[in-house]
C-alpha cells in the first residue's frame, strides 16, 4: 500500500461494538457500504469494511419542504455555496492487518487513534487482500468483480480447493440470477486451470447451454478439451439393487406396520444383508424382491392380503417407473471425470424419484470415493474407481433436503456435507427458498453466495445459518440487484459484495417475456398459420373403376 | 418599493461593534431635504459612501427615540407638542431618532459583496437610502438569482427581532426578483416562520 491512496476521512473514535470504529468524512461517493478502507499503525495497515453510514451534519429538513426546490438551492440562496459541507459518520468493521504468510486477517484489538487519517484501499492491494488465489491460476475461479469499485477493476477470485471441499450454497430469490451465477462458476470450474469433475442436478433443464463451451477457445488448450454431457430423463436409470430398504419404503408411502415388516424381511433376504453399495457385483431386481415376498406369502397364509397389496404397490410404483431398472444405472466413471460436466436433467421426473436418483448417486459416489481414497478399490476397470475429487451442484436443493419434512436424500447429504471433505466429495446447493432448506444442511456449506432475497423467513434463515457473511452485509440483501452477490466463507478471505461477470456460454434460465409471447400469438403470420391448420382439407375423390372403366 | 426616494437620512454617530452602527436621523433644517418617517423604516437598506470606489451597505434593524428630558415632567413635556416649536425650539433640537444599522456588504466598483466589510465607517459618514435598482443588484448572485448571504449574520447579530427582520427583507425581495425564484423565497419564509414559532414555544 502506498501513500498515494485516497484519504477518505478522519477517525472519530471507537464504534458501538468492540471491533468497530467511526470515521468522519465529507465524501459521500467514496464511502460506499461494503467498501474497504485502512488506517496506518506500527503493525501495518489495519483493513476494515464500511458497514454503516449516517449524516451527522446537513441542511435543515425545512429546506426540503418543497420538492420543486432543492435544498441545495435554498442553501445557496442564503450564501451556503460550498460543496461537500455535509458530514457523514461512517462505521467501519475492523478485519485487521493482512498477514501474507498466514493468508488471513489478524485483528490487532486496539482501538484506533482519533484524528488519524483513513485511506481507501487501492484496487491492486484489494485484489491481493480479498483473494487467496491469483487470476487464472490453478484452483482459482474468477466469479466477477468487486461491486464497490469500477467494473472489472478488482476481480473476485474464489479458492476452488476450499469451495469444493467445504461445500457451497447459492441462495437467491427467483430471477435474481442464481442459475446465471452457477453457470459462471461451472465455466470457471471447467477452465483449463481447474478441469473439474462436476455433476449438475438440473430439475429445470437450464444447464444444457453449457455445451456452448465445447470448442470455445476460452476453455481449450493443446492438451485439454472440456466435455459437457447431458443426461436426459430417458438416459437416467437407477438400479433397483442400489436402493436401500428406506428408499423403497420412501417410494411406497403410508405402508401399514405389517406391510413394512414383510417388506423388511423380503429386502433382507433378497439383499442377503449386504449393503448394495458394498458389493455392487451382487445384483438383484424387482422380480427377485417380489419372489421373496411370494415365498413369505406361502409361509404366512394369514398375511396373504397384506403381501398381495405390497406386491401390487411395488409393481405400480417401481415396476411401472421408467427410471428403475434391474441392471442399468448411471456408471460413476461416466458421470464423474476430470474436465467433464455431467448435467442430469430431471425436469420430467416425479419429485420423489428425483430424490431417489440424487440420493443413490450421492451414496454411490461417496462410497466410491471412500473406497478409492482408502485403497479398498484400486481396480481402474471398476466403474466405482474414482481416483479424483468430485463436485456435485444441486439446483432446487430444498427438494433434496427440505426443512420440515423427511427426505430420502437428506441423510446422505448431511453425511457428505460433514465428511465429504476428507474423501473429496464436494456439494453445491442452490435454492431460492433458504427457509425451506434444512438448516443443518445449510450451515454445513462453508462458502455462501447470497443474492437478492426479500422474503423475511428466508432472510432469517440465512442470518441464523450463515454466520460468516456478517449481519451488516446481510442488511444489503434486499437492496441487491440482478447479478449482485454477497460472497462469504472459506473460498474468499473476507466477505465481499460482487458483481458477477458475464457468462461466456449462453444462459439457459432466461425469464420468458410473457407479454411479448402473447402479442406474438396474434401476429398476422401466426393467425394465418393457425387458420390454415384448422381448415378442412378437401381431397379429390379417388376415381373408382367399374368393370375396368374409371369413373 | 419604488416609492423610496434618494435622500440622506442621517449620519453615523456611534458604533457598537465592527458591524453595528448608530445613525442619527437628520432633524429639521439639518439637511437640504427634509427627512420624513417614510425614509427610514425597519428592514430598509441604506448605503454609506466611503470613497468613490467603496460603498458600504447596511440594513436598519432597530430604532430609538432620543429624549434628554425623559423623566423630567416639567412644562416642556406637558405642553402641547405644537407649542414647543414656537416656545422651546432648543428642546426640539435636543431630541433625535437613532437608527441601528447592521452592515451586510459593500459595493466595490459596482461589484457587490455580501459579507462583513473590512473597513471602519468613519463618524459623520452620511447614510443614504438605496434605490430600487441598487437593491436588485446587491441581491443578485452570479446566475441572476437572489442571494442573501448575510442571512446568518442577521440571525446572529440582531437578537430577538432577527426573524422579523429577515421576513421583512424577504418580503421586499419578493417584489424585486423574477417569478421563477419566488418559490425559493417562500420556502425560506416558511422555514423562518417555523423556527420563530417553535423557538417561541420552547421559551
Amino acid at each position: 500500500m502506498s501513500n498515494n491512496d485516497k484519504v477518505l476521512g478522519l477517525i472519530k473514535g471507537p464504534g458501538e461494538n468492540p471491533n468497530e470504529y467511526a470515521l468522519v468524512t465529507t465524501n459521500n461517493n467514496l464511502s460506499k457500504i461494503g467498501e474497504f478502507v485502512y488506517y496506518e499503525t506500527n503493525k501495518g495497515h489495519i483493513i476494515g469494511r464500511i458497514t454503516d453510514k449516517k449524516l451527522i451534519k446537513g441542511l435543515p429538513e425545512n429546506f426540503m419542504a418543497d420538492p420543486e426546490v432543492t435544498a441545495r438551492e435554498i442553501s445557496s440562496l442564503i450564501g451556503l455555496t460550498t460543496a461537500n459541507f455535509e458530514l457523514f459518520e461512517v462505521t467501519v468493521n475492523v478485519n485487521g492487518y493482512f498477514d501474507e504468510h498466514l493468508n488471513c486477517f489478524i485483528n490487532p484489538r486496539i482501538s484506533p487513534e482519533p484524528g488519524h487519517q483513513v485511506f481507501l484501499v487501492s484496487n491492486s492491494d484489494l485484489t491481493k487482500i480479498i483473494n487467496s488465489k491469483k487470476e487464472a491460476t490453478v484452483g482459482s475461479a474468477t466469479i466477477g468483480s468487486l461491486l464497490t469499485r469500477e467494473k472489472n477493476k478488482v476481480p473476485v477470485i474464489l479458492n476452488v480447493k476450499n469451495l469444493v471441499s467445504t461445500h457451497l450454497a447459492i441462495l437467491a430469490s427467483t430471477g435474481s440470477g442464481k442459475s446465471y451465477t452457477a453457470g459462471v462458476l461451472l465455466e470457471e470450474l471447467l477452465k483449463p486451470y481447474n478441469r473439474a469433475s462436476v455433476l449438475v442436478v438440473d430439475p429445470h433443464n437450464e444447464y444444457d447451454t453449457l455445451q456452448d463451451i465445447i470448442g470455445n477457445p476460452y476453455f481449450e488448450t493443446n492438451d485439454y478439451k472440456p466435455e459437457v454431457k447431458i443426461f436426459s430423463p430417458g438416459k437416467i436409470n437407477v438400479r433397483i439393487s442400489s436402493l436401500t430398504e428406506y428408499d423403497i419404503k420412501y417410494l411406497l408411502p403410508n405402508l401399514s406396520e405389517k406391510m413394512s415388516y414383510y417388506l423388511s424381511v423380503a429386502y433382507k433376504n433378497v439383499s442377503k444383508g449386504k449393503d448394495p453399495d458394498e458389493d455392487s457385483s451382487y445384483l438383484w431386481g424387482l422380480s427377485d424382491l417380489k419372489k421373496e415376498l411370494e415365498f413369505l406369502r406361502e409361509d404366512n397364509p394369514e398375511a396373504e392380503g397384506t403381501i398381495e397389496a405390497l406386491l401390487w404397490r411395488l409393481s405400480s410404483r417401481i415396476g411401472n417407473s421408467k427410471i428403475f431398472s434391474d441392471n442399468k444405472h448411471l456408471p460413476l466413471n461416466e458421470l464423474f471425470k476430470p474436465g467433464r460436466c455431467s448435467v442430469l436433467q430431471l425436469s420430467e421426473i416425479d419429485q420423489v424419484e428425483q430424490q431417489i436418483i440424487v440420493s443413490t448417486i450421492l451414496r454411490r459416489i461417496n462410497k466410491a470415493r471412500m473406497d478409492t481414497h482408502k485403497g479398498n478399490n484400486l481396480d481402474p476397470s471398476s466403474e466405482s474407481y474414482i481416483p479424483y475429487p468430485v463436485f456435485a451442484l444441486l439446483e432446487e436443493a430444498h427438494r433434496f433436503a427440505p426443512a420440515n419434512a423427511p427426505s430420502v436424500s437428506e441423510n446422505i447429504l448431511k453425511t457428505i456435507l460433514s465428511e465429504g471433505r476428507k474423501f473429496g466429495v464436494g456439494i453445491g446447493l442452490i435454492t431460492q427458498r433458504p427457509g425451506k432448506l434444512n438448516s443443518d444442511v445449510l450451515s454445513q456449506c462453508m462458502t455462501q453466495m447470497i443474492m437478492k432475497i426479500i422474503n423475511p423467513i428466508d432472510q432469517n434463515s440465512i442470518a441464523s445459518s450463515v454466520e460468516s457473511a456478517g449481519s451488516e452485509l446481510l442488511k444489503e440483501l434486499t437492496s441487491l440487484t440482478k447479478g449482485q452477490v454477497i460472497i462469504a466463507g472459506s473460498a474468499i478471505n473476507t466477505p465481499v459484495l460482487c458483481m458477477v461477470r458475464e457468462r461466456i456460454s449462453a444462459h439457459g434460465g432466461e425469464t420468458i417475456d410473457a407479454p411479448e409471447c402473447w402479442m406474438n400469438y396474434f401476429n398476422p403470420q401466426n393467425l394465418e398459420n393457425r387458420k390454415l391448420e384448422k381448415s378442412v382439407r378437401i381431397r379429390k375423390d379417388k376415381s373408382e373403376k367399374v368393370e375396368g372403366l374409371s369413373i | 418599493m419604488k416609492d423610496i426616494r434618494f435622500v440622506n437620512i442621517g449620519k453615523i454617530i456611534k458604533s457598537d461593534s465592527h458591524i453595528n452602527y448608530k445613525c442619527r436621523v437628520y432633524g429639521n433644517r439639518e439637511s437640504n431635504e427634509e427627512v420624513g418617517e417614510k425614509d427610514y423604516k425597519f428592514g430598509q437598506f441604506v448605503k454609506m459612501k466611503l470613497s468613490n470606489n467603496y460603498t458600504i451597505i447596511g440594513v436598519i434593524y432597530n430604532s430609538q427615540l432620543y429624549n434628554p428630558d425623559y423623566g423630567n415632567f416639567g412644562p416642556r413635556l406637558s405642553n402641547p407638542a405644537s407649542d414647543n416649536t414656537i416656545f422651546m425650539p432648543d428642546y426640539i433640537e435636543e431630541t433625535a431618532v437613532i437608527l441601528d444599522i447592521l452592515l451586510v456588504g459593500w459595493l466595490e466598483d459596482n461589484k457587490t459583496n455580501q459579507n462583513i466589510p473590512p473597513w471602519v465607517v468613519p463618524l459623520n459618514t452620511e447614510v443614504t437610502t438605496i434605490l430600487y435598482n441598487e437593491l436588485i443588484n446587491f441581491h443578485k448572485n452570479d446566475n441572476g438569482g437572489p442571494l442573501l448571504a448575510y442571512y446568518n449574520q442577521i440571525l446572529m447579530n440582531t437578537g430577538s427581532i432577527s426573524y422579523n427582520l429577515l421576513f421583512c427583507i424577504i418580503n421586499q425581495l419578493e417584489l424585486l426578483v423574477d417569478k421563477q425564484y419566488l418559490n425559493k423565497l417562500e420556502l425560506l419564509k416558511q422555514h423562518l416562520v417555523w423556527q420563530q414559532t417553535t423557538l417561541a414555544t420552547k421559551v
